[in-house]
């Protein structure tokens, strides 16, 4: 049973190092083009393995933290899951949560419940260490850049040769940052196994390679993706890049960090690779990571350990404390829990809510819109029965209108056939007068105006209303004459449809003006249309 | 590929040498191509045919540098940033030494009627497409070891397209314009050959707006 606590263990630290870490190192090796060598592919997960295994034949660095672990197995449970749960809630901010971190804040947080942790004289080396590794991998890295960059300025080398030689480079240095990642990491593994050994580094070893299977294809995406979009940069960056992480890594498993009052200590690839970019940014005055990514990044070096730390002590607590510190965990954990859920509930809550008000206001929306085509649909069927109506009776006026001028044609033939028939001249003469009387009668068109007058009455009714309203002085020819003003007829049309002379329509018109008021400046025909 | 092959030089220095004798390939095709058009006009037909032979030549060679090229791009991690680009701007040069073959090879097969006042107008025509191709050369050369310099040889490239172009509008214009003794068949014929001559300066271009491109993709 205990040791499958120590392998669950391993599994959670191998993943996660597989899942977030493994993907910067490959992919930087991928977007060198030292990764597809087929002897830097083959040989990869040997050097990684070998790197695994140096721990068991050179002796391991000594770390107070790595050192102090639990010698109950059980224990090392706590440290796993705080490891995992610290990784994956730095995870929602940050791609790069910093794992390595987290597992020793892990294990200083059991310490802490069980007693057993270092001092602080003893820790501050540490959080001296993982401050002191970014800044030294963005000052590697800058130089490095800048060296080369110089040293290459005024030459007109080929860029086939450059490439050539960087490519060399990074072929060599693709070994040495696998082999110098796994040895640095290989802490991790050994510690939860108690030490250094054969049989702890094949297990850890066997761990890791697990680890690597379970998140292999996601590795391998993730790998790629790094390769292609974040270092889509030339290769001296990329070179420059590699070599100063592989450097920290190498530096930070060495007794060397001791001798300036630091430690050696496990290190996160990804805190590393944001601060090589950062420097190569300052360097090149070019930016090639997001500002706030690189700042997440930070943050999430600071958060992941003292989040691991917390829970771990909380696990502590439970597992080797009283019955009253458990019960106070127990109870600070439920009333987090509680609380979690109510916000998530409430959440949840809002969000249906505002769901609910979004489907309300597209219904009523709707409606509206809906409503509106309804009012425009009745408006155009009444316009159109009303146009319809008109054309009914227009039809109807013109069919009364044809039979009329027949009648009246007819009568005009047979009182013509009469008036040549009589020999008497006198009455000759007065039925010729009277026929004329009443074709002159019939030239004036008098019905037909009317129709004429009524139509346009129907048509502006408003505009008629409204001049009513406004002017209930006007007499009736005088509001005929407005409309045939509003109209647009000229003077010498009116004068012929009103049966008056042009000279008669003139006086009409400025006798109108008077009675509407108008002054010299104004124009009649605007007035009346603003009507 | 045996460990030593990392520490090798001889893929890198048998890149700059196919890259160099395919760009001398290409100069050389430029001068048989002028050659060859002056010879068919001037109605040189030993010179032409000489020149023909010369451009098949020529154009093989040209051809088995750009594959040679293309196999050491494919080989694993090299070049692996630019190799895109590189491929492509090989496309185009490869785009170039087929124009001028097959303008050569028509100006055999068709035999355009010149008339005589269009003859100087038709080799300056030729000279002007040369010139454009001729400036795209320095850029190649200047990508591989000087990439800020490439900008200065793709203003070249761009002035000699656009007076390649102005001439052989004008060239265009005198045939549909001035010379009604021509058939319309023969006009057409005409413009046909002006256009394909004017299409090697707009090869040019292409090139030079390629270079460009890579040039700044480079210093990124």
């Amino acid at each position: 049973m205990e040791f499958l606590y120590v392998i669950i263990s391993l599994v959670i630290v191998a993943g996660l190092l597989a899942w977030r870490d493994l993907p910067i190192i490959d992919g930087s090796i991928l977007a060198s083009g030292a990764g597809e060598r087929y002897g830097v592919r083959i040989l990869a997960p040997v050097i990684i393995l070998a790197g695994l295994s140096l721990p068991a034949i050179l002796p391991d660095y000594e770390s107070p933290i790595l050192s102090a672990v639990p010698a109950m197995a059980k224990s090392l449970l706590p440290v796993g899951i705080a490891t995992l749960v610290a990784v994956l809630t730095v995870f929602r901010f940050s791609r790069f949560p910093a794992a390595p971190f987290a597992f020793m804040g892990a294990l200083v947080g059991l310490g802490l419940a069980t007693g057993d942790a270092p001092g602080a004289r003893e820790i501050l080396p540490f959080i001296y260490s993982w401050l002191a590794a970014p800044l030294l991998c963005a000052l590697l890295a800058a130089g490095l850049y800048r060296i080369y960059s110089l040293r290459m300025r005024n030459r007109k080398t080929h860029m086939a040769v450059t490439e050539g030689r960087l490519l060399c480079a990074a072929t060599l240095t693709a070994p040495l940052l696998l082999a110098s990642a796994a040895y640095n990491n290989s802490s991790l593994f050994l510690c939860l196994l108690n030490g250094g050994g054969y049989v702890s580094t094949a297990i850890a070893a066997a761990c890791a390679l697990i680890g690597w299977f379970c998140v292999r294809n996601r590795t391998s995406r993730a790998a790629w993706n790094i390769a292609d979009y974040e270092l889509d940069t030339n290769s001296l960056t990329i070179l420059s890049l590699m070599l100063a992480m592989a450097l920290c890594f190498a530096l930070f498993s060495s007794p060397i960090p001791a001798m300036a009052g630091l430690a050696a200590t496990p290190l996160p690839a990804g805190t590393l690779y944001l601060a090589a970019l950062l420097g190569i940014s300052l360097v090149r005055k070019r930016a090639l990571a997001d500002g706030q990514e690189i700042l997440l990044g930070a943050v999430a070096a600071v958060i992941s350990p003292v989040l691991a730390l917390m829970i771990a002590y909380c696990l502590g607590m439970i597992l080797n404390g009283g019955l009253l510190g458990t019960a106070i965990v127990l109870g600070i954990a439920l009333l987090l829990s509680a609380l979690s859920f109510l916000r998530r509930r409430q959440n949840k809550r809002n969000i249906r809510k505002q769901l609910i008000r979004n489907r309300q206001e597209q219904v009523y929306s709707t409606q509206k819109a809906l409503s509106a085509l309804e009012v425009k649909a009745e408006m155009t069927e009444r316009d159109l029965r009303s146009k319809l109506d008109l054309k009914r009776k227009e039809l109807v006026d013109f069919a009364v209108g044809v039979s009329d001028q027949k009648e009246f044609m007819e009568n005009v033939y047979r009182e013509l056939a009469g008036v040549r028939a009589m020999e008497d001249g006198p009455a000759k003469d007065r039925a010729t007068d009277t026929l004329l009387g009443s074709l002159r009668e019939r030239m004036y068109f008098t019905r037909e105006m009317n129709d004429f007058y009524a139509r346009s009455e129907v048509l502006n009714e408003d505009f008629n209303m409204r001049l009513r309203e406004r002017f209930p002085n006007l007499t009736e020819n005088e509001r005929k004459l407005t409309n045939l003003l509003r109209q647009g007829f000229s003077s010498k049309y009116i004068a012929s449809l009103m049966n008056i002379t042009p000279k008669s329509a003139e006086i009409n018109r400025s006798r109108l003006r008077a009675k509407l008021g108008l002054k010299r400046s104004d124009n009649l025909i605007n007035f009346i249309k603003a009507i | 590929m045996g460990i030593s092959d990392i520490f090798s030089r001889k893929k890198a220095d048998l890149l700059s040498e196919n890259i160099d004798a395919l760009l001398d390939s290409i100069d050389g095709a430029l001068l048989v191509f002028k050659g060859g058009v002056k010879d068919y006009l001037y109605g040189e037909e030993a010179g032409f045919a000489e020149n023909l032979a010369k451009m098949a030549a020529l154009e093989t060679d040209a051809l088995t540098r750009i594959r040679e090229i293309e196999s050491t791009l494919y080989s694993r991690g090299y070049l692996i940033r630019s190799r895109g680009d590189i491929m492509r701007l090989l496309e185009r040069l490869d785009h170039i030494i087929s124009i001028i073959g097959v303008d050569l090879v028509q100006f055999e097969i068709e035999a355009p009627n010149v008339p005589k006042e269009l003859r100087r107008e038709f080799v300056k025509l030729s000279e002007l497409a040369s010139l454009a191709v001729e400036s795209c050369i320095p850029g190649t050369k200047a990508y591989f070891t000087e990439p800020h310099n490439v900008a200065e040889t793709t203003a070249q490239v761009y002035f000699y397209d656009k007076e390649a172009v102005k001439l052989s509008q004008s060239i265009k214009r005198t045939v549909f314009h001035q010379m009604d003794n021509l058939k319309l068949s023969e006009k057409f014929h005409l413009r046909y050959f002006a256009l394909h001559i004017e299409d090697l300066a707009n090869a040019a271009v292409k090139v030079a707006e390629q270079l460009s491109v890579m040039a700044i993709k480079r210093a990124l």
